[in-house]
């Protein structure tokens, strides 16, 4: 996929942590194994990381680790999704989303009164593609039915949901995160998440 | 409630959840053990996984054909394992363990051999006997005292020194290992391509084919450098 690595030593120099501190943090699960990309250079072997996804994730650890110990912070990092059941009131209650994201959620699937961790990102989702001020309510209840039938296409949540739009019709598209699209010269995408990055902030919002 | 198991002759038997376990004869388990201690002076065999909340002593001989897990593990006998290894906290390997997988531990001793196919993940490990790892050995603190060879694939960590244990004059003490990366790194008898790390310190009997440090190296004795270079 096109993107963009970053080698060990320039990680440690740009986010200026030491090998000790790296190597912990692997040891820890916080950073997940698939990110250690081993590739051949004519000084032998050598280890790089997919840049803007390691850069974050130091950042976050960085930020988090003076108040939480790293066992319980591995814990919130992890891909798997976390068992934790809330109803839509806790949910606006909490600030995670808001009321009209809520609403319209149980208009769509009426008896959903608890949520699943799966039904809260959708939710969550919903809440904001309609922040963004670009998708309207009836788009916005169509992406609980797209959003329904892709997240079991795509293992771990990784995927990307974008909203292409041509003569004021608009479509949801899932995606792979890296996927080229070539889209139709009139049509244009209106809103675009990246589902997985979504995830990781929600998850740090509900814990 | 579970039951103490105690075999003292020879047995075949299915697995099961016991409190504690000791097999003097010879027994061989079909299936899944779950106890909460477990001692091995005879001769066992697992076909499943291990699970032990407490201590796992191996005094005899033990092979298991699939995971093993363990509050603190004790091996002076011989330990096979087909699989990964948890260890909550120590690892004291002062007999022979092979593990097929992982080994991650709090804290890994090995006085006696150890041969590892995966990587050994611990926050101390110290080596007074030889290991062969053939993955990352990941650990904060990482000490050799070199008896004989030990080759490891890759080393991170915090910190690392490898000296010239006293005694054992049948061959000499060696440590092979691809790259190490650390903090501060002083070693001695060390055959490596790669050594990255902020302080270095290359000593005696060294061969080190390319060195990157960030603060300090320091040459000693008849250490051979190809190059170093200050990154």
């Amino acid at each position: 996929m096109g993107e963009e690595l970053i080698s060990k030593k320039e990680l440690l120099d740009l986010a200026g942590i030491s090998y000790g501190q790296l190597y912990r943090w692997k040891r820890k699960k916080l950073i997940p194994e698939e990110w250690f990309i081993r590739k051949a250079t004519f000084t032998g072997q050598e280890t790089f990381f997919p840049r803007d996804k390691i850069l974050s994730r130091i950042e976050q650890i960085k930020q988090w680790k003076e108040d939480v110990p790293l066992d319980e912070l591995a814990k919130r990092l992890s891909p798997a999704g976390i068992e934790l059941k809330r109803t839509g009131e806790d949910l606006v209650r909490l600030g995670v989303v808001s009321d009209l994201a809520c609403r319209l959620y149980a208009d769509v699937v009426p008896n959903a009164h608890v949520l699943a961790f799966r039904d809260i990102v959708c939710v969550y989702l919903l809440h904001e593609a309609l922040e963004s001020g670009q998708v309207s309510l009836d788009e916005a209840r169509q992406l609980v039915r797209a959003y329904d039938r892709s997240v079991t296409v795509f293992h771990d949540m990784q995927m990307r949901i974008d909203l292409v739009r041509k003569f004021g019709i608009g479509i949801w598209l899932a995606r792979a995160p890296n996927a080229e699209i070539a889209l139709d010269p009139q049509a244009n995408v209106a809103f675009s998440v990246d589902v997985a990055s979504a995830v990781e902030q929600l998850r740090l919002k509900l814990m | 409630m579970p039951e103490d198991l105690e075999v003292s002759g020879r047995t075949s038997m299915g697995g099961g959840t016991y409190r504690r376990v000791e097999v003097n004869g010879l027994a061989k388990m079909l299936g899944d053990i779950a106890c909460e201690t477990c001692e091995v002076n005879g001769s066992a065999q697992v076909d499943g996984s291990l699970r032990v909340e407490g201590r796992l002593e191996v005094n005899g001989r033990m092979s298991v054909d699939g995971p093993v897990s363990a509050g603190v593990l004790e091996v002076n006998g011989l330990c096979d394992v087909d699989g990964n290894c948890e260890v909550a906290e120590k690892a004291d390997i002062s007999g022979v363990v092979r593990i097929d997988g992982v080994l991650r531990a709090g804290a890994v001793n090995i006085g006696g051999r150890a041969q590892v196919d995966g990587p050994i993940e611990a926050e101390r490990v110290h080596v007074t006997g030889n290991v062969r790892c053939g993955a990352l050995m990941n650990a904060d603190v990482i000490e050799f005292e070199l008896m004989g060879k030990s080759k490891v694939r890759e080393i991170g960590c915090t910190t690392l020194t490898a000296t010239v244990g006293s005694g054992g004059w049948f061959s000499k003490p060696r440590l092979e290992v691809e790259t190490i990366e650390g903090d501060s790194i002083e070693v001695e008898a060390v055959l490596a391509r790669r050594i990255r790390g902020d302080v270095v310190v290359i000593g005696d009997d060294c061969r080190v084919d390319r060195v990157e440090y960030r603060t300090s190296f320091e040459r000693r004795g008849s250490a051979v450098v190809g190059e170093a270079v200050q990154i």
